[in-house]
């Protein structure tokens, strides 16, 4: 099976896009398509060669639909595509709009007392004539500069699959040959016609319409800004040192090895490994943390961040479309690109409802022409439902919506895979922390110094970070690190020995230090009573705490533990505050894990499970009816990351958890779960809001245009007031989507 | 591949040239309208219907000075330089007429009995034909077109005599039981004294004058039968 994204050109609403779903669906071998009208996009999943990908593209313009070329598929150049487009679009409205104003005053100035400005020679009243030709001289060029909307509408209705262009088209049409018919009535001496020319409706109805287009042009550009900000975020040229000489050169021309000078306030050029130097990194734009991170030799660094304080060099590892902005650009655009589970009612919808809206208004125009109006009344009925129905709000309520949210999730360092991780985010009422990374730093720190009565801490840290200075072992490494950066000097030491399950010894100064559990300490003959409920204390809290002697002395003892992060604590109570379960599943055992719940405040704790039991687990949560969403970093919680609802992936994860994972937390803080969450929520709500609009819009709006209200004594709509109306309801549904980009999360 | 361009991508001089050549199309359009006789397609039935109504009994038409028919004791009529009506005086005596409070292009002849309402033509239509009321009216109307109107609810033609009073004719006299019609703006009237409700043979009401204008008018009606 592959995947292929085509770029489809010409689409203007649901039915189109249903459309298009529909031919490439019949391709042999074909087994999903799925078009986004937002993104103009068709992702075909199909089972073929080369052959089958241009029998997609035959399907899609024997379809009446645009393939776009591949030049056309480039940022810059859909860029440029969609600049053209809405500039073309506003040329068109500003041309039809000038014609239409003064063909309206024409039509309706002397209906609403304004027939004195009327030059007398085209006065309807006495050169009627004249009056119906200067509107359809005025008429005729709007016709022209709106043509692609009636070829549009017509090729629809010639493939059976009529669109909201057909419905301008056959309206606007009617409302023109009736106006025709009229005008040859006049010349033929039936002067009251006058009162029945429709040139203004038409012309209306197509200045409004592409005036729609235009809003909603301008408006779906700005769904996609989140992209063009991470683009923007790529500094265009970079500092390379060759032959010891440094040049400037386009970034894109980077490649993997070149080392990279870098200077403060400048953007870092690409990924790579920091050389020489040291400074301190703005990485927010791309993790959403806010804090500048500390990059130190042998640190990556990451492309696009900002570097805040000194020059350094580094070597770049990655380059173009490898990079990490590359590969999150990538990430956002296919989000943006896929549909969401909800999208399908729409979907749906919108394929049987051109066919039926058309039934609609030929059936209540036949209707009222039964019921005694004349033919004038049904016609303005027949043409004000086809305006009135057009389904385009419909076609852009789901994929605005998702498009802005993902992108202003992107913007907060939170990336969705796709419309359908988006959606099943807000339904998440369980969330399953990793421990080791995800809720703890991951890395041993010493929490403790206990110092035997008389003694002191700092001699204590000194002696067992000296000792511990050659091992490899991670609590080790936490001791030695503390001392380090308690600016402590280590003393020389030689003859270490680390011995599994007990602990350590290095002679120290001449004397031997050791470092161990109770079982190391009594086969040493160290008596370690006086300490023994303080040890019991640090266990009992989830750390591992470890005897310190100096020969037969007990000198105190250094506890180490994973500590919890900073914002671990305040992420589980935004969770809970959400009506969300917490719980943390660990490899620990019960009483670490029950420590670290405690001071989160977790609502349950997974302990003593196995890396491989963990999806288990997961399983156990989902078989209880929850659903659950995991946030892990390593490769051991892919399968569960896998398992769950939604899998999350935090700190940049591994590349298999990110592989694994539906939504990848740029940041290293566990309250990007919550945020992610609340994004989901508000995403879905305002799609929810989108489709009630354009669902209710309509139920609403094809009633009243087929003269429901007329028949109770009330108004009927006016074809003018039904494509004003239509305009808006598109305009609004993407307006509300854009409200995406100002929530706070 | 097909392709479809975009009319005008980013070329807005373009589109200000296409709005400008289109408005002036249409400006022309209208200045060549204004002036062809082709398209005054009131006019030319006007004419045509004035003629064939004229030409029924019990009209009176008459050649003088220049054209006049006469129906029911009211006379219409236009000489190369003016539109007129005479009407009886005494309805609008007994309604309260006060001859010296009437307005410019109306006068009373008390000896002779006759109210008069008379408008200059703007451009004289030089010597009309004895022989053709209908041509001549052509001549009147090709001259000055402004002077007719189409009175659509009623399914007449007029022509106006100024600001003060129509003479209408019916489009279809075999479909119309008010073959002609004599209206008077009811306002000069009531501020010379007349109590516009109370002339005698005439009816004060309102009267659809199209494109959603009503009017009050002051109307006397005959049917030829």
């Amino acid at each position: 099976m592959a995947t292929h994204t085509i770029r489809v050109g010409g689409m203007t609403c649901a039915s189109c896009s249903r459309a298009v779903e529909t031919a490439l669906g019949r391709v042999p071998g074909v087994s999903r398509a799925s078009v986004n009208l937002a993104t103009e996009k068709a992702s075909v999943t199909f089972n073929g060669g080369p052959e089958t990908v241009a029998h997609l593209k035959a399907a899609i313009v024997d379809a009446g639909y645009l393939v776009l070329e591949a030049d056309e598929t480039t940022r810059d150049a859909e860029q440029a595509r969609r600049d053209a487009e809405r500039k073309s679009l506003r040329h068109r409205f500003l041309l039809s709009a000038i014609l239409t104003v003064p063909l309206l005053f024409l039509a309706m100035g002397p209906m609403v007392g304004l027939g004195f400005l009327v030059p007398a020679s085209l006065n309807p009243m006495r050169y009627p004539l004249n009056n119906a030709l200067v509107q359809l001289a005025l008429t005729l060029p709007v016709l022209f500069v709106n043509r692609r909307l009636f070829a549009g509408g017509v090729r629809a209705l010639l493939h059976r699959s009529p669109n909201m262009e057909s419905l301008i088209a056959i309206g606007t049409s009617a409302a023109l040959v009736y106006s025709l018919l009229s005008t040859v009535s006049i010349f033929r001496g039936a002067f009251d016609r006058v009162d029945h020319l429709y040139f203004e409706t038409s012309a209306t109805i197509l200045t409004l319409v592409v005036l729609g287009r235009f809003l909603e042009a301008r408006s779906k550009g700005r769904t996609s800004e989140a992209v063009r900000k991470l683009m923007g975020l790529a500094p265009r040229t970079a500092r390379v040192l060759r032959d010891g000489i440094e040049q400037e050169i386009a970034a894109d021309r980077l490649q993997v090895g070149d080392l990279v000078r870098v200077r403060p306030g400048e953007r870092i050029p690409t990924d790579g490994i920091l050389l020489e130097g040291g400074t301190s990194v703005d990485e927010s734009m791309l993790t959403g943390e806010s804090l500048p991170v500390e990059k130190g030799p042998g640190d990556p660094v990451v492309g696009a961040s900002l570097n805040t304080f000194g020059t350094f060099v580094f070597r770049a590892t990655r380059v173009g479309s490898d990079t990490v902005l590359a590969q999150i650009i990538r990430m956002v655009e296919e989000a943006q690109g896929s549909k969401a589970p909800i999208a399908k009612l729409a979907d749906i919808v919108s394929g049987y409802f051109v066919p039926i809206v058309l039934g609609i208004a030929t059936l209540s125009a036949a209707a009222w022409l039964v019921a005694g109006q004349d033919l004038d009344f049904a016609l303005t009925v027949f043409v004000t439902v086809l305006v009135i129905a057009c389904p385009c709000a419909l076609g852009l309520a789901t994929p605005t919506a998702i498009m802005t949210g993902t992108g202003r999730a992107a913007e907060a360092g939170l990336l969705f895979k796709g419309g359908e991780a988006l959606e099943i985010t807000h339904r998440v009422d369980t969330v399953v922390f990793d421990k080791t990374g995800t809720l703890t730093q991951g890395k041993p720190r010493v929490t403790d110094l206990v110092s035997a009565p008389g003694g002191s801490a700092d001699i204590l840290l000194a002696l067992a970070a000296s000792a511990e200075h050659g091992s490899e072992h991670p609590l080790g490494e936490a001791i030695v690190r503390e001392a380090k950066e308690k600016g402590i000097d280590l003393l020389p030491a030689d003859g270490f020995r680390a011995l599994p399950g007990r602990g350590i010894e290095a002679r120290v100064d001449g004397t031997w230090i050791r470092l161990g559990n109770r079982a190391w300490m009594t086969e040493c003959g160290i008596d370690v009573d006086t300490l023994e409920g303080e040890a019991s204390r640090l266990s009992d809290a989830g750390r591992t705490s470890m005897y310190v002697a100096r020969d037969r002395d007990l000198l105190g003892l250094v506890a180490v533990a994973d500590v919890v992060k900073p914002g671990s604590a305040e992420a589980i109570r935004r969770l809970r505050e959400a009506g969300i379960r917490t719980a943390m599943i660990t490899g620990d055992n019960r009483r670490t894990a029950d420590a670290i719940a405690r001071e989160v405040g977790l609502d349950l704790v997974l302990a003593d499970v196995l890396p491989q039991d963990k999806a288990r687990e997961i399983r156990r949560l989902q078989a209880e009816g929850r659903r659950v969403a995991m946030v892990g970093d390593g490769i051991n919680d892919a399968p569960a990351l896998a398992q769950a609802d939604i899998g999350m992936a935090i700190g940049s994860g591994t590349d298999v958890a990110v592989e694994s994972a539906d939504v990848v937390l740029m940041g290293n803080d566990p309250g990007d779960v919550s945020r992610a969450i609340a994004i989901s929520r508000a995403t879905l709500r305002n799609i929810r809001q989108n489709l009630f609009w354009a669902f209710g819009y309509n139920l609403l709006g094809i009633p009243v245009a087929a003269g429901i209200l007329y028949a109770f004594d009330g108004p009927l709509l006016s074809p003018v007031l039904a494509a004003a109306a239509m305009a808006f309801s598109s305009v609004s549904v993407v307006t509300n989507a854009l409200r995406l980009n100002r929530i706070r999360i | 591949m097909r392709r479809e361009m975009d009319p005008t991508p980013g070329r807005p001089f373009r589109s200000v040239r296409t709005v400008s050549m289109s408005l002036a199309a249409v400006l022309v359009l209208a200045l060549v309208l204004a002036g062809c006789a082709g398209t005054d397609v009131v006019g030319r039935d006007a004419v045509r219907t004035f003629g064939a109504v004229m030409a029924m009994e019990p009209v009176e038409p008459d050649f003088g000075d220049g054209w006049q028919v006469t129906v029911e004791g009211v006379s219409f009529g236009f000489t190369s330089d003016r539109v007129f009506l005479d009407l009886p005086l005494a309805p609008f005596q007994e309604a309260g007429l006060d001859p010296g409070r009437l307005p410019e292009g109306c006068e009373a002849d008390t000896a002779g009995g006759r109210l008069r309402v008379a408008a200059s033509l703007d451009k004289p239509t030089g010597a009309l034909d004895p022989d053709d009321l209908a041509g001549s009216l052509s001549r009147l109307v090709g001259m000055n077109p402004d002077i007719v109107g189409y009175h659509a609810a009623l399914g007449h033609y007029n022509v106006a005599i100024g600001e003060l009073a129509l003479f209408e004719w019916a489009e279809d006299p075999s479909a119309n039981d008010k073959d002609v019609v004599i209206a008077l703006k009811p306002a000069p009237l009531a501020e010379a004294g007349v109590d516009v409700d109370g002339i005698a043979g005439f009816l004060h009401a309102e009267v659809d004058m199209g494109m959603g204008e009503t009017m009050k008018l002051v109307l006397m009606t005959v049917d030829l039968g």
